[in-house]
């Protein structure tokens, strides 16, 4: 199990630093990126569902900082850093995606 | 690595609080200033040391000032950067929009206003091609105050505790933003960490071995005022959200500009000029009308803050916003008019339940009601959550003074240092630049540039001095630096009191018994922090003279 450099249980200590150096930036970037997405999204559904824009952006508001402060501490507390790269960064890109594509269909329909 | 949730949590509480707490500290610091910010630019700006005023007359007074009001010259150079062809005369780039702003705290009104630019932008996209000036205007009368006068309070101390006065501000901002972050995860760490919370809470041995006794305290402070600071490190994040996440300016801004055009449609208050010129109706009319509503609505008020957009345009329109002096949210209650007929075009209705939540989490982080109890404990608050950086910090060397001694003496000495600069020598900074506000002469030219020179340079000075005296730290003492610095802030705090007297007559005893108390509390507070640095000091040397005596005794002696 601890052959993975991802893992962060490795023994080496030029791993063990730079595992914890990919942990510091998933905590910092990775959580932003999710919680862009997620925002994004929130807002666009919020929109679609006729929730006007500025309600709408400040509830996202209200849930990305405490949202952010969860996955953030989450990053160092989960125990596969694999897991937290794909999800934090993947869940991003793609929630980031699917909001660009939704507020194109929304501005065409309306 | 992390072998449970309690180590992986005190690894991010110890690690980014280290990086981190010094910016925690200065946000904290100025923060707790800034809540008497107008109260130390009275102090600061003698010329400003009058009753405080309302909203004066729009046509009266206020429409000769933006007559006279002109862009801001750094504002100016920016703008060129970014247009095609040379910028006409200043003093022909036509006025567009404008505001004023006033709290029930303010002797002098802030204006400001935006001008429009006739070039082209060189980037097609850069639509808010605008250059704004602002100033700050006695509304008895209408003068402008002198330019190189610095208000102190509101321009700077301010500022620090959002952007650090970086330049530009965005990098301040983010750093701030990171830090606020930082706090919030200290908090929800802290907790994670201790797990005798209830017992902590009443837990402080101030007569143990200082290590244990400054843990008491950090841990005391930290649990004690935990929901005053992560209430303030959140709602910090929140009334910049559109800068930290702006996902309205890029991702999403065409369902933002869609927002805006339904918006302008809805409310009737035009988007864009019409283009034809139109004169403007009494403002002073239109503010009788809207002081009028509030009454019948049972919420008479004064104006807080006038905006005109489209200034001398057929689609112009004057906005009058209520004061918030009586509750927590800021100015509201918009009645918005024609600039032209001086008819109401629309009414604000009552917040909804989401902008009544964010009006209340805002209005509670900066404060503008009228409750002079309640911003002292503001004040409490926030010192309280310097103590517990402050201990954060000492705990760190006191912990690993023996063992880093041997294997990182310059890292010991750097943390320690720069916890002496952020704690001392904030404090020295603060009082070098009110002492260069007294001592610098009016007239000098750039004048405000010196102070916030003294500012730095003081805190500078601190760093080297701090640096210098941490080698004792290797001995495994404290650090004079500590205690001097101390006696550094007893003297330069009675230094500025006096300097106060001096140069404006205003000495303690006058201020009190006329009831001035901007410049009375300025003065109190001062000599109090006077106090107090003293009795530190001479409580620190008194340790220090103890842990010399004790140095020649067996180890064993130490051990309380």
């Amino acid at each position: 199990m601890s052959e993975s450099p991802l893992h962060y249980r490795s023994a080496a200590e030029p791993l063990r630093r730079s595992a914890l150096a990919a942990r510091v930036f998933v905590s910092l970037f990775g959580s932003y990126t999710f919680v862009w997405g997620a925002s994004s999204l929130l807002i666009v559904a919020q929109v679609a569902g006729g929730i006007a824009w500025d309600e709408a952006w400040m509830v996202a508001m209200l849930v990305a900082f405490p949202g952010f402060l969860a996955l953030f501490l989450w990053a160092y507390i989960a125990r596969s850093l694999l897991r937290v790269w794909l999800c934090l960064f993947g869940v991003g890109a793609a929630s980031t995606a699917l909001a660009a594509h939704w507020q194109l269909r929304l501005l065409a329909g309306g | 690595m992390f072998d449970t949730v309690r180590q992986a949590m005190a690894w991010v509480h110890t690690g980014f609080g280290l990086v981190l707490g010094y910016v925690l500290m200065v946000v904290f610091f100025f923060g707790t200033l800034s809540v008497f910010d107008r109260e130390i630019d009275r102090w600061a700006v003698p010329e400003t040391r009058f009753a405080v005023q309302p909203m004066p007359s729009f046509d009266r007074v206020l429409a000769p000032v933006y007559q006279r009001l002109r862009p801001d010259p750094a504002d100016l150079e920016r703008i060129a950067r970014r247009v095609t062809g040379e910028l006409p005369d200043v003093a022909s780039l036509p006025l567009v929009s404008l505001f004023a702003y006033t709290t029930h705290r303010d002797p002098v009104l802030l204006v400001g206003a935006e001008f429009g630019v006739p070039n082209a932008p060189l980037d097609p996209a850069d639509d808010h091609l605008h250059a704004h000036g602002r100033a700050q205007v006695d509304p008895r009368s209408g003068a402008f105050l002198p330019e190189n006068r610095l208000q102190i309070g509101t321009d700077f101390f301010y500022p620090m505790h959002y952007s650090l006065n970086a330049s530009p501000a965005i990098i301040g901002y983010w750093v701030v933003g990171l830090a606020a972050m930082s706090m919030l995860a200290a908090l929800v760490t802290g907790l994670l960490i201790h797990r005798r919370l209830l017992r902590e809470l009443f837990t402080f041995r101030p007569h143990k071995r200082s290590q244990r006794s400054t843990l008491d305290l950090h841990n005391l402070t930290g649990v004690v005022a935990l929901p005053f600071h992560f209430f303030f490190a959140l709602t910090g994040l929140l009334i910049f959200a559109a800068i930290y996440l702006p996902v309205h300016d890029s991702l999403l801004r065409p369902l933002d500009r869609q927002h805006e055009v339904l918006e302008a449609a809805q409310t009737g208050l035009p988007h864009e000029p019409a283009g034809v010129p139109a004169p403007l109706a009494s403002v002073d009319a239109m503010v009788a009308q809207a002081k009028a509503r509030w009454a019948q609505r049972g919420i008479p008020g004064e104006v807080g803050f006038l905006t005109i957009e489209h200034m001398g345009d057929l689609n112009g329109y004057v906005s009058i916003f209520r004061a918030g002096s009586d509750r927590v949210a800021l100015v509201g209650e918009g009645i918005h008019f024609s600039a032209r007929t001086g008819e109401i075009l629309h009414e604000d209705p009552a917040p909804s339940a989401v902008h009544a939540v964010s009006e209340f989490l805002t209005g509670l982080h900066l404060q503008h009601f009228r409750h002079w109890l309640l911003r002292w404990l503001y004040v409490l608050g926030g010192l309280v959550g310097c103590v517990c950086i402050a201990t954060g910090f000492i705990f760190f060397t006191e912990k690993r003074k023996r063992q880093w001694a041997h294997h990182s003496p310059q890292s010991l000495r750097s943390v320690d240092a720069l916890a002496v600069t952020a704690v001392t020598g904030m404090v020295l900074a603060v009082l070098g630049m009110l002492v260069a506000n007294r001592v610098l002469p009016i007239d000098l030219p750039a004048r405000a540039g010196w102070e916030e020179r003294a500012f730095w340079y003081t805190w500078l000075c601190a760093l080297l001095h701090a640096w210098v005296r941490s080698t004792a730290l290797l001995g495994g003492a404290v650090s004079p630096a500590w205690r001097e610095q101390c006696i550094g802030i007893a003297a330069l705090a009675v230094l500025a009191v006096t300097l106060n007297w001096v140069t404006t007559g205003d000495h303690l005893w006058h201020t009190v018994t006329t009831g001035y108390w901007p410049v009375a509390g300025v003065d109190a507070s001062l000599l109090a922090v006077a106090v107090i640095a003293f009795t530190a000091a001479v409580r620190l040397y008194g340790r220090g003279a103890e842990a010399a005596s004790s140095a020649v005794e067996p180890v064993e002696a130490s051990r309380g």
